[in-house]
């Protein structure tokens, strides 16, 4: 709260304050470093990193770097903010870097269907891309994290499919049950700006309901208005749902087999148990949890929210919420879609429900 | 077990036969750019030599103790692009390597950059990004330099929308009359069932002219109107090469505007097909010029080399493979022009590659 309503200047003043009570970073911690590309002993650092390719050493400090993903509207800033708790971590977000890696693999096809005439798919020159990207990815992490003066880990949350953005280095990941996925991100496509955010097939219906949502959020509340009566955007949403955790679930397992940790979190586990699983999490980083500050309703590190905002980022944050708005017909589009999927990642134990 | 099936067929046709990609929605009656015309309009956009080359560092790749200047030669495909390629390599000091294709990387990189709520939307993380872009253009073209260490100039040769990915660097830009481009490509897409015969799912129209093709080489010297017969292949394929150079239009008057109007900060040289056909020596020494170089060093353009006009034998199957100028007339028949025209002859027009409407 305090953040958006404060001006900077006036957070800066009272962040001594704060940092006592435990609301904020002391001003140390705080501090803004260079850019990479103003120091040029950063930048060698960060171009070939003499530790690995995910930890550097900064005069004379280690600073490693790690990524949080999951799908989208499940949790991941929530995840995020309570990793910031601790000081030895500073995360930021979104650098959706997965468009980044597609375009490397791309690049660097072997593939004729591809591109396998490209220069790119020379040994060497596979190498010199693949570097270059992961020094892209460093250097963009680190001007955007290395405020933190204190912390070891250097992180990006983005909504994103998991994949290995820099090979070895520890990356969480957010699961969260897929029908409460569908509502949230129905909820809050009713905030979009701009019509064309979403897919020619959906912007009919989009525009009229964005229309609707501005003159009457609470009416929403009413299980037959909205994105949830429309058949295409429930299947599509299920589908790339479904897509998403089929491809995070097998890659988890082949970034592990390749050396690269992977902590899955589950969304309602950390509602249910938020102390046990955000001690993990830390530990998942060999931090130790009594370090981190208490979780506060002021920096949104709590499970939930107190009221429901229908035109926040931040709507409600509960588990269940779906069984308020599906009926029968979202109940079926989603059995067909992703009944599998549900019960693979142990949300349901078969598909009558 | 249906649903499943259901499911598999839908993922093996999206990883077969992608859908083929929208064109840009681009507004058909815009003015024209520049009003360019081969041997009347200007050639050269942009900045001029000096300036360019205070943007030098961001266009130079350090390989041990020698400094390269990278440039980019684009164009339509079918343009002439490697035939350019071949008369640039004749200079001692220059090298094209090939193809690079970094449109993939540079996507990724308008992508994360491009959207507000991307984390490098913002300063100081944009410049990083951007910078490290630059880098990794610099370093792989730089990589090629071992081949011709004499090289000053290293260059990406990708047939491509001209865009510039290396501030104050100079681009060639390859323009050739569409009917050609038409015909060289239709030969080129159906040799290989290429990219858009795939994509835009031709087989059952065109697949019978594809085998007799890869069974006769000949065939369509033999068959001249059976090349462009199909009408939405036509439209397609004319279609996507008037996008492609709205783009470069545009984009080539954003250049020429320049950074100080909100531009973009390069040089180009148009070179025209056709032009180098009927003047090669002079337009190969405007070319070497433009990067700042002494044509007397250039080695003479040869046969074996490729670098001479027009080819010594047609062989309708290969990459090279007639390399005349006016080839379309035989291949256009009156449906042919029309389908054309519906598509692209504002373009054709702009380019001076008609007067109006009556060819």
């Amino acid at each position: 709260m305090a953040k958006s309503v404060l001006p900077r200047p006036v957070r800066e003043a009272l962040r001594p304050f704060a940092a006592r009570v435990g609301l904020a970073l002391p001003l140390a911690d705080a501090e803004v470093e260079t850019a990479p590309q103003e120091d040029p002993e950063v930048l060698l650092e960060l171009s070939r990193p003499s530790v690995n390719p995910w930890t550097v050493n900064i005069r004379g400090r280690e600073r490693r770097f790690f990524f949080l993903s999951g799908c989208w509207r499940s949790g991941t800033h929530w995840v995020a903010r309570v990793l910031n708790l601790h000081p030895a971590m500073s995360i930021v977000g979104e650098f959706h870097f997965n468009h980044l890696l597609a375009a490397l693999a791309r690049f660097t096809a072997t593939d004729g269907a591809v591109g396998g005439w490209y220069q790119g798919h020379r040994p060497f020159l596979q190498d010199i891309a693949t570097e270059s990207i992961h020094t892209m990815i460093r250097r963009c992490v680190y001007a955007a994290t290395c405020k933190r003066r204190a912390a070891m880990w250097m992180g990006d949350h983005s909504p994103r499919y998991l994949e290995a953005a820099l090979p070895g280095a520890p990356n969480v990941l957010v699961v969260r049950d897929g029908r409460d996925v569908l509502v949230s991100q129905s909820f809050h496509s009713l905030r979009a700006r701009r019509i064309d955010w979403f897919r020619p097939s959906f912007r009919s219906f989009a525009g009229k309901y964005i229309a609707e949502f501005q003159a009457n959020p609470e009416a929403f509340k009413d299980t037959t208005r909205g994105f949830l009566t429309e058949e295409t955007w429930v299947r599509a949403q299920v589908r790339d749902w479904a897509a998403q955790i089929r491809h995070d679930l097998e890659a988890r397992k082949r970034m592990e087999s390749e050396g690269t940790p992977v902590h899955m979190v589950r969304y309602e586990a950390l509602h249910r148990d938020f102390d046990r699983q955000r001690a993990a999490l830390y530990r998942f980083f060999n931090l130790d949890p009594s370090l981190a500050l208490p979780p506060s309703e002021e920096t949104k590190t709590l499970p939930g929210f107190r009221t429901e905002a229908l035109t926040s980022d931040n709507r409600k944050g509960i588990v269940g919420d779906w069984m308020n708005y599906f009926d029968e017909r979202v109940r079926a589009i989603y059995l067909e879609e992703a009944g599998d999927v549900l019960i693979e990642l142990g949300y349901e134990k078969d598909l009558n429900w | 077990m249906s649903q499943q099936l259901k499911q598999l067929a839908r993922k093996v046709a999206r990883v077969v036969v992608p859908p083929p990609a929208p064109l840009p929605r681009l507004p058909r009656n815009e003015p024209p750019v520049l009003g360019h015309r081969p041997g009347i309009d200007r050639i050269d956009y942009g900045l001029n030599f000096e300036q360019s080359m205070e943007w030098s560092p961001r266009f130079t790749a350090t390989v041990g103790d020698r400094r390269h200047h990278i440039f980019f030669l684009c164009g339509h495909p079918r343009s002439g692009t490697h035939w350019m390629d071949n008369v640039l390599n004749r200079h001692p000091r220059v090298l094209i390597d090939g193809e690079y294709r970094f449109e993939s990387l540079r996507r990724a990189y308008d992508d994360i950059t491009g959207k507000f709520w991307h984390a490098a939307f913002k300063e100081p993380m944009r410049s990083e990004a951007e910078r490290c872009f630059e880098d990794a253009v610099c370093r792989i073209v730089g990589s090629s330099s071992q081949r011709k260490p004499g090289a000053t100039w290293l260059g990406d040769r990708t047939p491509r929308s001209l865009n510039v990915f290396l501030k104050g660097a100079p681009h060639f830009l390859i323009i050739r009359d569409p009917r050609d481009v038409l015909v060289s490509w239709t030969h080129q897409e159906l040799k290989n069932a290429g990219h858009h015969y795939t994509t835009g799912n031709f087989e059952p129209e065109l697949g019978k002219y594809r085998e007799e093709f890869l069974n006769d080489p000949t065939f369509f010297k033999k068959n001249p109107e059976a090349l462009l017969s199909n009408e939405r292949w036509v439209k397609t394929l004319a279609g996507r090469w008037r996008n492609h150079l709205r783009l470069d239009l545009a984009m080539l008057m954003k250049i020429d505007a320049g950074e100080l109007n909100n531009g973009v900060p390069a040089r180009v040289h148009v070179v025209r097909y056709e032009m180098i056909h009927s003047d090669p020596e002079g337009e190969r020494r405007r070319m070497y010029a433009f990067l700042g170089l002494n044509e007397s060093e250039a080695e003479p353009l040869t046969e074996e080399s490729r670098s001479k006009p027009g080819l010594k034998a047609e062989d309708p199957h290969h990459i090279y493979r007639k390399g005349q100028v006016g080839d379309w007339e035989k291949h256009f028949t009156p449906d042919v022009r029309l389908w054309f025209k519906e598509q692209a002859n504002d373009t054709l027009c702009e380019l001076g590659y008609a007067q109006d409407g009556n060819w």
